[in-house]
């Protein structure tokens, strides 16, 4: 991307809530989480190869955990960390055992991990749904929508420097071949393992700050599989391992299911499920495609450095 | 007599269950281009797995250059000097000519090095160096293998392990290939090449070892050993 460009972007993203109304920056928010989502699972399936059907679970801990700890009186930032850490701690556990197997384990074991956790936290936790009065009464967006904006610049700057990087390399490697890159050097499972725990973290901190947004909360929607499936289609759509696709990708999501839900109401979904299909097989390269297609711009794969 | 590069001793595999390595001794001396020949289902991939680190063995020992590598990991061997071309060339088939290449030099050893290897390289294969920018599953078939051996290259290896060179090669090609192999061994790098096809192997090796059900079967001078595979080959009716 051109530095114009993304200083451009960076200005209008700082400025949103000095220019535009309420509404417009709870959108630019909704926006931004949803990149912080989908970058954190491009970077572990866009450039590691390893399919997560539990993004949802590194989600709903980063939530539960951030908003327990705001809630007891730690500032949030601490609390966020906190979040980001716990939500880290779960990749290391489900990723020790099942990355150090090839085949569907890992996309298995993560997708059963995100549901056992949604049904017990549910289950065991029913206090922590709750609206508190006085939260209410002190409510600002603009500490949230700079917060999710500093997630969004963290994760994409994090893919970016991957990208870049010969971790990057390695993981390019694996994501191509998995037995050639460890005939070429790759220590496969120490790779695999550190994007997961990154990606883990990133998707924790995304919670966090959905903790911290969403007052009114529930368990079951903050590990809803909702979060897995929208991250992976924002990231297919936008363009999976790429720096700017699944920005790109969840702008067009958020902003398109929020219009067309405002229009069609239930029958959004359906009109949805049309656009994503059309996309992916008109773009197989997701919507960041269309950047290289009109000036032949490269894509972000990693660059010898 | 100096330190085998490599040496094998009472080598056993197993996958899951089952066992297709039953006590495999190689010794291989520096500089030497060897052929390892044999049936289909011999274990000679196998064998190579097992060096590589990609594969540990039951039992028996795997010394390279004076060091024990059996039970290391695959990316330990690499750093130690040992690149293995698999079977069926596998480049990353999506990525450009000079990507293949800059992705085998990964190993720490051979990172800082990776320009002056590549020039190298291009210049023991001019038509990677002419191609560098084409996707690597465009190549001809003869050109993904030459960039599949300048890939292993790539790890500046002491110890070339080559997985079936001439699978699916014009004979043609197949001379070629073996002349890149040549000239590699004549700059010290010590080549083992495992092939199904007797004939392009032994032609182009000084010595060899004839495997079969896992085991080595007669082992010599190659003029020696084709003679004696041919025999094999009757026998086995192959």
């Amino acid at each position: 991307m051109r530095p114009a460009l993304l200083v451009a972007l960076a200005v209008l993203a700082c400025a949103l809530p000095w220019v535009a109304g309420e509404a417009v920056v709870n959108w630019g928010l909704l926006v931004l989480l949803q990149v912080v989502v989908a970058q954190s699972w491009n970077l572990l399936a866009g450039y590691g190869g390893q399919v997560n059907l539990g993004h949802a679970a590194f989600f709903g801990i980063g939530a539960l955990v951030t908003r327990s700890l705001w809630m007891g009186g730690v500032p949030v930032a601490a609390a966020l960390a906190a979040g980001a850490v716990a939500a880290a701690v779960a990749g290391l556990g489900i990723g020790l055992p099942s990355l150090r197997l090839r085949g569907p384990y890992f996309a298995i074991g993560t997708l059963a991990m995100s549901e056992i956790l949604r049904i017990v936290v549910a289950t065991t936790l029913p206090e922590v749904s709750a609206l508190p009065a006085d939260l209410i009464a002190g409510y600002r967006l603009l500490p949230r929508y700079y917060l999710v904006l500093a997630l969004a610049a963290v994760s994409t700057g994090t893919v970016w420097l991957v990208a870049r990087s010969r971790f990057g390399m390695g993981l390019v490697a694996i994501r191509e071949d998995e037995w050639v890159a460890e005939t070429v050097g790759v220590d496969s499972y120490r790779h695999k393992l550190a994007a997961l725990l990154v990606s883990a973290a990133l998707a924790g901190g995304a919670g966090g700050a959905f903790g911290y947004y969403h007052l009114s909360f529930y368990p079951q929607f903050a590990f809803s599989p909702v979060w897995t499936f929208d991250a992976v289609l924002m990231v297919f759509l936008g363009g999976i391992g790429t720096v700017w696709g699944p920005p790109i990708g969840a702008a067009f999501f958020v902003l398109l299911r929020e219009a067309l839900a405002l229009r069609l109401t239930e029958l959004h979904v359906l009109v949805f499920g049309a656009v994503f299909v059309v996309v992916v097989l008109a773009l197989p390269g997701g919507l960041v495609d269309l950047l290289g297609v009109l000036r032949r711009v490269r894509g972000s794969r990693p660059q010898p450095a | 007599m100096s330190v085998p590069v490599l040496e094998l001793r009472g080598v056993e595999a197993a996958y899951g269950d089952a066992q297709v390595l039953w006590g495999v001794d190689w010794r291989v001396q520096p500089g030497e281009v060897v052929a390892v020949v044999g049936p289909n289902g011999a274990g000679k991939s196998t064998t190579l797995r097992v060096v590589a680190g990609l594969l540990r063995p039951l039992r028996g020992e795997v010394w390279f250059d004076g060091t024990r590598i059996d039970g290391l990991p695959a990316d330990a061997v690499v750093e130690r000097g040992v690149a293995l071309v698999p079977e069926g060339r596998r480049l990353f088939a999506h990525m450009t000519v000079l990507e293949n290449l800059l992705l085998g030099g990964y190993a720490t050893r051979a990172r800082p090095l990776r320009r002056r290897t590549l020039e190298e390289v291009f210049h023991l294969f001019p038509v990677l160096g002419e191609r560098s920018g084409q996707l690597a599953g465009t190549l001809s078939g003869g050109q993904q293998q030459m960039l599949a051996i300048a890939r292993a290259l790539m790890s500046r290896p002491r110890l070339l392990l080559l997985d079936e060179p001439s699978l699916g090669l014009a004979p043609v090609v197949v001379q070629q290939v073996y002349g890149v192999v040549a000239r590699i061994a004549r700059e010290g790098v010590t080549v083992v090449a495992v092939e199904q096809n007797v004939y392009p192997a032994l032609q182009h090796a000084a010595r060899g070892y004839l495997m079969a059900h896992g085991r080595v079967v007669a082992e010599g001078p190659a003029e020696t050993l084709l003679r004696t595979a041919l025999v094999q080959r009757s026998y086995v009716g192959g």
